[in-house]
C-alpha cells in the first residue's frame, strides 16, 4: 500500500476531500482537507509497516491523545479520533484544525523584541497546558511553531511529547531537532523537564532575533551535545547590541545551563513576559 | 538568626537551646529521632516539650526523620523505634519508603511542626536509589506542599556535575519551599575534608535553589560558608562535633561521651577552631594575637564556648548576607579566609600541633573560588 492509497482511504474514512498535499516525508503526509461542511482541515497521514512501524503508531496515538486532551487556543487542536486504515492495519489518519500561515522556519530573522515578545508569549501560553497536564513538548523547533494569518502562534506537532510521570527517570539522549534542544536532550541520566522547554523557547527568540540557534549544529550531534550541555554561545547582547535590557535577562534566564534558575515552566514564563509588557 | 541546631543526646540540651534561640542567633532546632524520644524519658524531654519550649522563646522546632543517617549497621535504635516510622523490615522499597514518608508527616502533624520530608544518602544523583528520593519528595509534597525537603550525598555525589544539576532540576521542578542540603562523610574529622568539586556542587546546587527556595546546610557549619555566599539562609550546626559534620555514626551508639569534644574554642579570626590547649598556649605566647583572633577573654567553661562558636558563625553568616549580590558577598567570605591565611603562620608558631590553612581554609577557599569563577564572578 502507498502512502497515496492509505491518503485516499483516510479521506474516506474520516469524511473529508483532499485539497491539496501540504507535506510529504518518509512515512508521513500531510493535506488540506475540507469536511463536508465546508471546514478546512489538516489530514495528517502516517503509512506503517517496516522496521519501526511500532514505534510510528505508538508515536503518533500519543500525538492525537495528547492533543485530544489540551485545550488551548495556542496548541493546535485534533478534531477526529485516529483511525487504523486497512487490514491488517498498514496506516493511520486523523484530523486537526487547519493552520493558516507559516512556521518559524519561512518567517524570517532579525524580528523586533517587541514581535518576538509576542511569539514567546503565546508559546509560554502553549506550554501552559502542556505542563499543567506534566507534559513536555521535547521538540519546540521552529517547524513545530506556527505564525498564523492572524498574528498569533501556535505549538503543533506535540509527537515526542512526555509524560513526566510515566517517562523513565534516566535515561539516555532524548529525541529532538539538533540546534533546538536543551542541554536536559543530551545529557545521558537527564530528562527533559518543563524547564527544558522553557530553554528551548530561548533558543527559539534567540533564533527569531538573530538567524541562527544559540548552539549552532554543524552536522556533528557528539560535537553539538557537548557544546550544548556547556550552553556555548555567544551572547545575545553580543550578536543584537540593541535590544531592551530586558530581552536580554529574559532569553539568558531561559538559555541557562542551569534548569533550575530557568524559568521554571511555561506559566512562570508566560508571568515573566507580562511583566514586562 | 541565620543559624538551626541539630540534635543531641547532650543532657540539658533544652536549656542551651532556649538561650541559643534567645541570643545567639539561632532561629530552629532540628530533632532528630535518634535523640529525641516522641514520649519524655529521663534527662529526655518529649518532642511536645521541645517544641513547646523552643515555641515559647520565640523559636522554631522541626523534626528532621533523618532517615539518611541509616545504614545496615545502625544501632542506635532504642530511641528511634519509639517513633514507629516504619511499618515493617523493608526498608528499601518504593512502597515501604512512601509508608515512611506518610508515617514521618504524620508525626509532623501530631507535633504541628512543618514537616521535613525523609531522604536517602545518596552517592549518586542517577539509579534507583536517586529515583526513590524524588518519588519520597513527590510524596511528601502531596501531603504538604510546604514541606522541606532534603538532598543528602556524599562528597562524590556533590561532585557529579552535570548529573547533579539534573537532578536538581526535577528537585526544583517540584517548587519546595525550603531545602536542606547535606553532604554525607564518610569520614567524621572536623574540620571535614571535602574536595573542589564537592564545594563547587554545594554552591551551585545552593545558589539554584535559593532562587525560589529557602536553602539550609545542615551540619554545615564552618564547612557550610561557602553556601551562605550562593545564597544560603540557614546553617546548620550543634553542641558537639557529631552535629558539625554529617555522618552516618549519627544512628551509631557510641560510648563516649562527648563533652570533650565541645573543649575548643572558635577564632573568628581564623575561620577556624582551636583545641583547648592549643587556644591556651597560643594566648599564653603570643595574647596579643590570641586578643586578635577571638576577642575577649578565652570562654571559661563549656556553655561559654559553645555560644563563642554559635556567636562567630553567625558573625559571619551575619557579614556575608549583609550584602546583596552574591559577587558582593563571594568578596565577604574571600577576605575573611584571605586574613585567616595570613593569621595562621603565626598561629602555627605558638601552637605547632594545631591544624593548619590548609585544613580549614584552603580546600574551602578553592571551592569558593571554583563556585565564584563558574558564575562570572
Amino acid at each position: 500500500m502507498t502512502i497515496d492509497e492509505i491518503t485516499k482511504e483516510a479521506a474516506s474514512a474520516l469524511g473529508v476531500k483532499v485539497k491539496r498535499e501540504v507535506a510529504q516525508g518518509g512515512q508521513k503526509a500531510v493535506l488540506e482537507v475540507v469536511a463536508s461542511d465546508g471546514t478546512p482541515m489538516a489530514l495528517k497521514v502516517v503509512l506503517l509497516g517496516g522496521p519501526h512501524s511500532d514505534a510510528a503508531r505508538e508515536r503518533a496515538a500519543r500525538e492525537v491523545e495528547l492533543l485530544a486532551s489540551i485545550h488551548s487556543e495556542f496548541v493546535v487542536r485534533v478534531t477526529s479520533k485516529l483511525v487504523e486504515l486497512g487490514s491488517p492495519v498498514r496506516g493511520i489518519a486523523w484530523l486537526e484544525e487547519w493552520l493558516s500561515g507559516a512556521d518559524l522556519w519561512k518567517t524570517g530573522a532579525g524580528w523586533s523584541w517587541g514581535d518576538a515578545m509576542e511569539m514567546a508569549r503565546d508559546v509560554a501560553r502553549g506550554l501552559v497546558a502542556f505542563h499543567e497536564k506534566k507534559v513536555v513538548h521535547r521538540d519546540l523547533s521552529p517547524g513545530n511553531v506556527q505564525k498564523t494569518s492572524d498574528g498569533s502562534y501556535k505549538i503543533i506537532d506535540p509527537g515526542l511529547a512526555r509524560h513526566l510521570q510515566k517517562a523513565t527517570m534516566t535515561g539516555l539522549f532524548q529525541p529532538g531537532t539538533p540546534g533546538f534542544m536543551s542541554p536536559e536532550h543530551v545529557t545521558s541520566g537527564a530528562r527533559p523537564l518543563p524547564a527544558s522547554d522553557v530553554f528551548c523557547v530561548g533558543v527559539l527568540l534567540y533564533f527569531v532575533l538573530t538567524g541562527q540557534p544559540p548552539v549552532v549544529f554543524n552536522g556533528d550531534y557528539e560535537d553539538y551535545a557537548e557544546r550544548l550541555r556547556r550552553v556555548e554561545m555567544i551572547s545575545l547582547e553580543d550578536r543584537v547590541a540593541s535590544l531592551p535590557v530586558d530581552a536580554y535577562e529574559v532569553v539568558g534566564r531561559c538559555l541557562d545551563r542551569q534548569s533550575a534558575r530557568r524559568f521554571i515552566d511555561g506559566a512562570e514564563l508566560f508571568q515573566a513576559l507580562e511583566s514586562i509588557k | 538568626m541565620t543559624l538551626v541546631l541539630h540534635d543531641s543526646g547532650r543532657v540539658g540540651k533544652l536549656k542551651w537551646a532556649e538561650t541559643a534561640v534567645q541570643n545567639c542567633g539561632v532561629k530552629r532546632l532540628i530533632l532528630s529521632p535518634f535523640e529525641t524520644p516522641p514520649v519524655g524519658m529521663p534527662r529526655r524531654p518529649s518532642a511536645s516539650d521541645c517544641v513547646k519550649a523552643i515555641n515559647a522563646v520565640g523559636g522554631e522546632v522541626l523534626l528532621d526523620p533523618t532517615t539518611h543517617a541509616l545504614t545496615s549497621v545502625s544501632n542506635k535504635t532504642g530511641i528511634y523505634d519509639m517513633w514507629q516510622l516504619w511499618s515493617g523490615n523493608d526498608r528499601t522499597s518504593d512502597a515501604a519508603l512512601i509508608d515512611h514518608v506518610q508515617r514521618c508527616l504524620a508525626c509532623h502533624a501530631s507535633l504541628s511542626v512543618s514537616s521535613v520530608v525523609p531522604t536517602l544518602a545518596l552517592v549518586h544523583p542517577t539509579g534507583d536509589m536517586a529515583s526513590a528520593v524524588l518519588k519520597m519528595m513527590e510524596e511528601g509534597l502531596r501531603i504538604n506542599p510546604s514541606a522541606t525537603v532534603s538532598i543528602a550525598g556524599t562528597p562524590g555525589f556533590w561532585n557529579s556535575g552535570g548529573y547533579l544539576d539534573a537532578m536538581v532540576g526535577e528537585v526544583a521542578q517540584l517548587r519546595p519551599k525550603e531545602v536542606v542540603l547535606t553532604v554525607v562523610h564518610d569520614s567524621p574529622t572536623y574540620p571535614v575534608a571535602l574536595g573542589v568539586g564537592s564545594l563547587h556542587g554545594i554552591c551551585r546546587t545552593t545558589h539554584s535553589f535559593s532562587i525560589r527556595s529557602l536553602v539550609t546546610i545542615g551540619y554545615g557549619d564552618l564547612a557550610g560558608l561557602p553556601a551562605a555566599v550562593a545564597g544560603a539562609t540557614y546553617l546548620g550546626t550543634g553542641w558537639d562535633l557529631t552535629q558539625r559534620r554529617f555522618s552516618q555514626e549519627l544512628s551509631i551508639e557510641t560510648t563516649s561521651g562527648g563533652g570533650g569534644a565541645v573543649r575548643r574554642y572558635t577564632h573568628e579570626g581564623l575561620v577556624a577552631v582551636l583545641k583547648e590547649k592549643e587556644a591556651q598556649q597560643l594566648a599564653q605566647l603570643n595574647p596579643g594575637l590570641s586578643q586578635q583572633l577571638l576577642p575577649g577573654k578565652l570562654p571559661p567553661d563549656i556553655p561559654a564556648m559553645w555560644q563563642a562558636h554559635l556567636a562567630t558563625l553567625a558573625g559571619a553568616m551575619g557579614s556575608i548576607q549583609a550584602n546583596a549580590s552574591r559577587r558582593d558577598r563571594y568578596k565577604c567570605l574571600r577576605a575573611l579566609y584571605d586574613s585567616a591565611a595570613a593569621n595562621f603562620p603565626s598561629v602555627i608558631q605558638a601552637t605547632p600541633l594545631a591544624k593548619d590553612h590548609k585544613d580549614w581554609i584552603e580546600p574551602f577557599r578553592a571551592g569558593l573560588d571554583a563556585y565564584a569563577a563558574a558564575e562570572g564572578f
